[in-house]
């Protein structure tokens, strides 16, 4: 399982940056880290715009296996999933990942995106249908 | 134990009425979703609504009315909050008269039928609001134009379609509606300075030059006449003042058009054969390039590019605007009418404002009027949502506050104007009332609110309540409580609210007959009863500066000549981010934190000639000030133009803004075409 992102019908609205960082956190939690990443990018015209990314998932999961501690885990239905209880923050996910997707928050921990229980609120939120769950 | 719980409601952020789903856990809500599908209601929870949680438990929110007490607030009871303003301003109409009130309302319009009814029994002239620098100026040139606030696109019928300004991403499903069109085989063009997800798509970009819309319009005039491409028998028939009109279009030759736009000739011959082709709609931004000093003639140029190629009234193309089949009074069409008009704070400066929409005065001037007690001295100053941020130089407003003798300022979050007031009255968030809303199909819902507003209230319930206090009465001031009101905002349905309240699906309104639809012979209510290319209201203040009964096009760069030698840059102010609606989202840390730095974006060409880079801090100076930016790439937008949002909650660029730089016929702000300069900061 894994979220793709159709970069042609998205708009760069953020709403899955948002909508990741709500299901996952109080209101009040300041540090919110999304699952989804987001940079800012130039098109051949010239159009900017912000794209986003997420986890993979991979099928052979690298940082599975880097994670010294095992907090990285896959579900019986395929997401690749972390333990922030588990996690030390040591940080070797990040080197193993070949995407550059893990991300820490101020605790030190990982945090990526984990599927939202195979009903991602990302993909639910997308305004123009350019997330999909493959 | 705790409780956990989904409900459907409202959203309503931004004003609108999307439908969301929310997980809530002991009466509060934990998450928000989008619905996959709602019958009757819009369900397009955006990235604002994203964050509607963190929008609703804010720090900032306003939960008990306070009354300013030396320095400092103290809380008070509802009682004592209305039973006390009522005195005020009973008694200062007496010593004063009414008009030395000012109603101001904000953002949102649902509540301003009542606000209007309000101020209008009162007796003061100066109901005014946000309109003044948002809607009305778009109003005002549909109005002098076709006879009818406002006209509806019809994206089905349509052969081409034009987007003149207007970014729908991050909109309520305008960026689907636009892909479906050009799904359908229709053609799509685009008018904007800058390039957006829209421009992607379309056939055809114009990339206009800030403030130069009316010499484009005016130029797509000149090649479809000189074509022959004009509808003859549509202009014969609907319209007046064709031939000055004709006369003056053949002075926008492509090569002059092309030099004031931006926009290469070749462009310009081919917008003006698409528009001449077939059946053409086409959709305005509500502001956007009103925002400028020619921002209502510009409009009406092109407007009037419709009524040339008969493009107006009929399928496919612009048609009068179309009444929901259940109408409710939560849209501000036929406010009460406003006492002395032409004694309101504007007296008149902008004639043709009070002319076309009479129902709420300009308020640009407000800060001026004031500070310097002219044309009258304002004693008090209600208001229900206000934000600062909406005037240029609104620092000048919270001087005003401070001003005034006695100020009310109901609002959703402790901002700068609350700050400065006597009495600050804490407001529900959609999400914190119940809503009778009329969905699509003829259908009436009750939607209840989703969380406990505490002792928050409606406005219109605080507005009954100084209604009942002063003893004004109208219809709606005359409804015991707000779910009186409610009810009697169904009036016309034949449905009560109890009833409503009892189907949570809502209820289907078989029997309501749908106002009859306006055409060519019933709808264009100018004076002269046709498309005016001359307007016959503006003629009669031709004395006036900027007053041209034509549609002339006159460039804000003459205007601003002199400034441009130091100022060389274009500043255009005001563009939205889908993240921020306006200034009341910027509290949010999940939305304010988005982008890290607030910022000023200009191209890569003139950031390589400014020794800048992405990141970089960069001084912003205008004849006005100056404020410091991080420096945001954006090769979108062309050399020499730098797009600033315009209240992020730490910068207010329209601080910026000459106060005096004004469309003189609807006192709208030149937000989107004033003059900057940009240097690397520290140097």
């Amino acid at each position: 399982m894994r979220i793709v992102s159709d970069n042609k019908k998205c708009v760069g609205c953020l709403a899955c940056v948002v909508a990741c960082i709500d299901h996952h956190y109080p209101e009040t939690e300041k540090d919110a880290v999304s699952g989804r990443l987001y940079k800012l990018t130039t098109g051949p015209s010239g159009f900017t715009k912000y794209v986003t990314e997420s986890c993979r998932h991979c099928e052979n999961a690298p940082c599975i296996d880097a994670c010294p501690v095992s907090a990285i885990s896959r579900t019986d239905s395929g997401w690749v999933i972390v333990d922030q209880d588990v996690c030390i923050g040591c940080q070797a996910c990040a080197s193993a990942c070949p995407f550059d997707i893990p991300r820490f928050r101020s605790d030190g921990k990982m945090f990526k995106c984990d599927g939202c229980e195979g009903d991602p609120s990302c993909v639910k939120i997308c305004p123009n249908g350019a997330l999909k769950l493959l | 134990m705790s409780d956990t719980a989904y409900k459907i409601g409202m959203c309503g952020l931004c004003g609108g009425q999307c439908a969301i789903g929310a997980n809530l856990q002991d009466g509060r809500i934990t998450s928000v979703e989008r619905l996959k599908d709602h019958p009757y209601l819009p369900s397009d929870i955006c990235v604002r609504g994203a964050a509607l949680k963190q929008f609703l438990y804010h720090p900032d929110r306003i939960q008990h009315p306070m009354k300013r007490v030396g320095d400092s607030f103290v809380q008070v009871s509802w009682e004592e909050a209305v039973s006390d303003i009522a005195a005020r301003l009973l008694k200062t109409r007496e010593e004063s008269g009414a008009k030395s009130t000012v109603f101001y309302a904000g953002h949102p319009k649902w509540f301003r039928k009542v606000y209007a009814e309000l101020s209008s029994v009162y007796g003061s002239p100066n109901f005014v609001s946000e309109s003044s620098t948002c809607r009305s100026a778009t109003a005002m040139a549909n109005q002098l134009v076709c006879g009818s606030q406002f006209l509806t696109p019809d994206t089905e019928g349509c052969d081409v379609h034009v987007v003149w300004s207007s970014n729908p991403a991050g909109q309520d499903g305008k960026m689907r509606q636009m892909n479906a069109l050009k799904a359908a085989g229709k053609k799509l063009i685009v008018v904007d300075p800058h390039k957006t997800a829209l421009t992607e798509i379309a056939d055809l970009h114009l990339q206009v030059n800030p403030g130069t819309d009316g010499a484009l319009a005016l130029g797509i005039a000149n090649v479809i006449i000189s074509g022959g491409w004009e509808d003859r028998e549509f202009i014969e028939k609907y319209t007046y003042g064709y031939e000055e009109y004709r006369e003056y279009v053949k002075g926008f030759t492509p090569e002059k058009v092309s030099q004031i736009t931006g926009i290469p000739i070749r462009q310009i011959n081919e917008a003006a054969a698409m528009i001449a082709s077939g059946k053409v709609s086409i959709r305005c931004a509500n502001c956007a390039f009103l925002q400028g000093i020619n921002g209502v003639q510009n409009l009406r140029a092109v407007l009037l590019l419709m009524v040339l190629t008969g493009n107006i009234g009929i399928k496919g193309t612009n048609k009068f605007m179309k009444m929901p089949p259940v109408k409710l009074d939560t849209f501000h069409h036929d406010l009460a009418e406003r006492p002395d008009i032409w004694d309101d704070i504007s007296r008149g400066e902008f004639p043709v404002w009070n002319e076309t929409i009479n129902n709420e005065g300009q308020c640009i001037r407000l800060a001026d009027v004031i500070l310097n007690e002219k044309p009258y001295k304002v004693r008090n100053l209600i208001a229900f949502g206000m934000n600062v941020g909406m005037w240029p130089q609104g620092d000048r407003i919270v001087e005003a506050l401070k001003k005034v003798e006695f100020s009310v300022v109901t609002e959703l979050f402790w901002n700068e104007a609350c700050k400065e007031a006597d009495y600050v009255l804490p407001a529900c968030a959609a999400a914190e009332r119940d809503t009778v809303a009329a969905g699509k199909k003829n259908h009436l819902m009750f939607v209840e609110r989703l969380i406990d507003p505490g002792d928050k209230l409606p406005d219109v319930e605080i507005m009954l309540m100084l209604a009942h206090a002063m003893d004004l009465h109208g219809p709606f001031l005359d409804q015991p409580d707000y779910d009186a009101y409610m009810n009697y905002t169904m009036r016309n349905t034949g449905v009560t609210l109890a009833e409503l309240k009892a189907v949570p699906e809502g209820i289907d309104i078989r029997n309501s007959t749908p106002p009859k639809p306006l055409d060519l012979e019933s709808g264009i209510h100018t004076p002269t009863g046709k498309f005016e290319f001359v307007s016959t209201i503006i003629e009669k203040y031709s004395d006036r500066p900027g007053h041209d009964p034509l549609p002339v096009f006159n460039d804000w760069h003459d205007r601003l000549a002199e400034e441009m030698k130091e100022f060389p840059f274009t500043l255009v102010t005001g563009s939205r981010k889908p993240w921020f609606f306006h200034s009341r989202t910027f509290r949010l840390p999940w939305l304010s934190g988005l982008e890290k730095h607030t910022s000023l974006s200009i191209c890569s060409n003139d950031a390589e000639r400014l020794g800048l880079k992405a990141g970089d801090k960069a001084i912003l100076s205008t004849p006005i000030g100056i404020l410091e930016y991080s420096v945001m790439i954006d090769d979108g937008l062309k050399s020499g133009i730098v797009y600033v949002y315009h209240d992020d909650g730490e910068q207010n660029v329209n601080l910026l803004i000459d106060k005096d730089y004004l469309d003189p016929i609807s006192g709208f702000p030149g937000y989107r075409c004033y003059v900057c300069s940009i240097e690397k900061a520290g140097r």
